[in-house]
């Protein structure tokens, strides 16, 4: 995004859409910066979804404090500016942990290196990737479709619906039941095996199909 | 691993992944991020069902989890109208940004001289110099005393640890603390009609250790104003060592004049 003067002078004001578009432009990218880091061995914590959305939080809640907002020049890339808060979320997270005894913030940083991260990583995306190639294969034409085009290409519903000759809600619905299939695919295949335990009826009711 | 008989996450995990953000609203993910946080096993389930959003996605944050993020993030800066430490209300109070500085340096100066100054004056009566400050001097070494300032600087009153301070809407209340060493400190208000406590130090997060020091004036004054000092607030002080422990407890009240 552009920093002008007057997106600066909102910025540091607190205007919510500026806030917003802030985050916008910067959370998919600083996200994709703390899993490569969690998969290179440092802060392996963030492999964990949970923990990865809860240090995005906590980075953009202090970027956007009054004082921090008032401390961006506007001139340094904001998204450099931003991993040095990241940074020291996740140091304060680390000494925190330390200090109550269950650290885990650094396990695997001296077991492994940053090819051996990458390569874990790879070898789970290959993990979910064959799997989605196997339920894309049991799918008909027009369901193979609307998944490459919903899921694949990332076109909106609307463009969905006018290339497959569908209305939106229909496009809704059908996107619906595929990823209703997939998850019931994914715990038949062993996946998302730890589902499978008393109370996950919502996957036992699906099945694979 | 042990199974988890928590059918609302999972239902609501399920309609996160099925359904994007129309699956799921704030309350529901915040309800959900809530019982992550204690339950490992839901947590690896979600980060199996976002490692599959994200491949689909090709991104590291899946949109629906983003949009939520989003909703969260601003529910998080959204000040609550009891709370007296927010921005807006500080922004309204030193509503001119250069003034800011300037005030907070003459309420910062302000407490200096009716504080610094006398501690000086009692280490030359042979006071210790980490016993000055509590209630009664020569008992202990810890404590946090409350000012009254007007907008202009002036401090218009004060409470040592365990007395009452009385303070104006339209002024500000400025805490100040001795501690011996470094140690953790948090400042909360409870207020007594009821209502969410008062966070005064720190705003948000955990207590963030601060520096040995004698009447350490605290990095920002809170404004009375929108109503939270309607009645008496305790306010009481912890003091904590790394380990979350207890080092020592002190309290002041305040309340409207």
């Amino acid at each position: 995004m552009e920093w002008d003067d007057d997106t600066l002078r909102r910025f540091r004001e607190g205007t919510p859409e500026v806030l917003a578009e802030v985050y916008r432009a910067h959370a998919e990218p600083l996200a994709r910066l703390l899993k490569a880091a969690a998969w290179r061995g440092a802060f392996v914590r963030l492999r964990n979804a949970m923990e990865l959305e809860n240090t995005l939080l906590e980075t953009f809640a202090r970027a956007f404090e009054p004082r921090t907002r008032a401390a961006y020049n506007g001139t340094r890339p904001y998204a450099h500016f931003l991993m040095g808060i990241a940074r020291n979320v996740l140091l304060e997270q680390s000494r925190e942990r330390e200090l109550v005894g269950r650290d885990e913030a650094f396990e695997g940083l001296t077991e492994s290196s940053p090819e051996d991260g990458g390569l874990a990583e790879l070898l789970e995306d290959r993990e979910v990737e064959a799997l989605l190639a196997a339920f894309k294969g049991g799918l008909s034409r027009e369901e193979h479709r609307l998944f490459e085009l919903r899921f694949g290409e990332g076109v909106a519903q609307e463009e969905a619906a006018t290339a497959l000759g569908l209305t939106r809600i229909q496009v809704r619905r059908r996107e619906f039941g595929l990823k209703s299939r997939l998850l019931g695919f994914l715990q038949s295949k062993g996946y998302l095996e730890d589902l499978e335990t008393q109370g996950w009826s919502f996957f036992k009711r699906r099945g694979a199909r | 691993m042990s199974g988890c008989d928590d059918r609302r996450a999972k239902q609501a995990m399920a309609a996160l992944f099925e359904k994007g953000r129309d699956g799921l609203d704030a309350d529901g993910f915040e309800r959900l991020r809530a019982h992550l946080a204690t339950c490992p096993e839901c947590q690896e389930t979600y980060t199996r069902l976002s490692r599959v959003e994200s491949v689909l996605e090709q991104r590291a944050l899946p949109q629906a989890r983003s949009a939520l993020l989003e909703q969260a993030l601003f529910a998080r800066l959204q000040p609550a109208p009891a709370r007296p430490v927010v921005v807006a209300e500080r922004k309204r109070w030193f509503s001119f940004p250069l003034l800011m500085p300037l005030s907070l340096g003459a309420a910062a100066a302000a407490v200096a001289l009716l504080v610094v100054a006398p501690s000086l004056e009692r280490r030359e009566q042979g006071v210790p110099e980490w016993q000055a400050r509590s209630s009664a001097p020569g008992e202990g070494a810890w404590g946090v005393r409350a000012f009254c300032i007007a907008p202009t600087g002036t401090v218009l009153a004060e409470a040592r640890p365990g007395g009452t301070l009385a303070c104006a809407e339209g002024n500000a209340v400025q805490f100040s603390y001795t501690a011996p060493e470094r140690v953790r400190l948090s400042l909360e208000g409870l207020p007594q009609a009821g209502g969410e406590a008062l966070r005064f130090f720190p705003s948000e997060g955990t207590a963030p250790e601060v520096a040995a020091g004698v009447d350490v004036p605290l990095p920002f004054s809170t404004p009375v104003q929108s109503g939270w000092l309607t009645g008496p607030v305790p306010v009481r002080a912890r003091f904590s060592d790394a380990q979350g422990r207890t080092v020592a407890d002190t309290q002041v009240t305040l309340t409207p004049r």
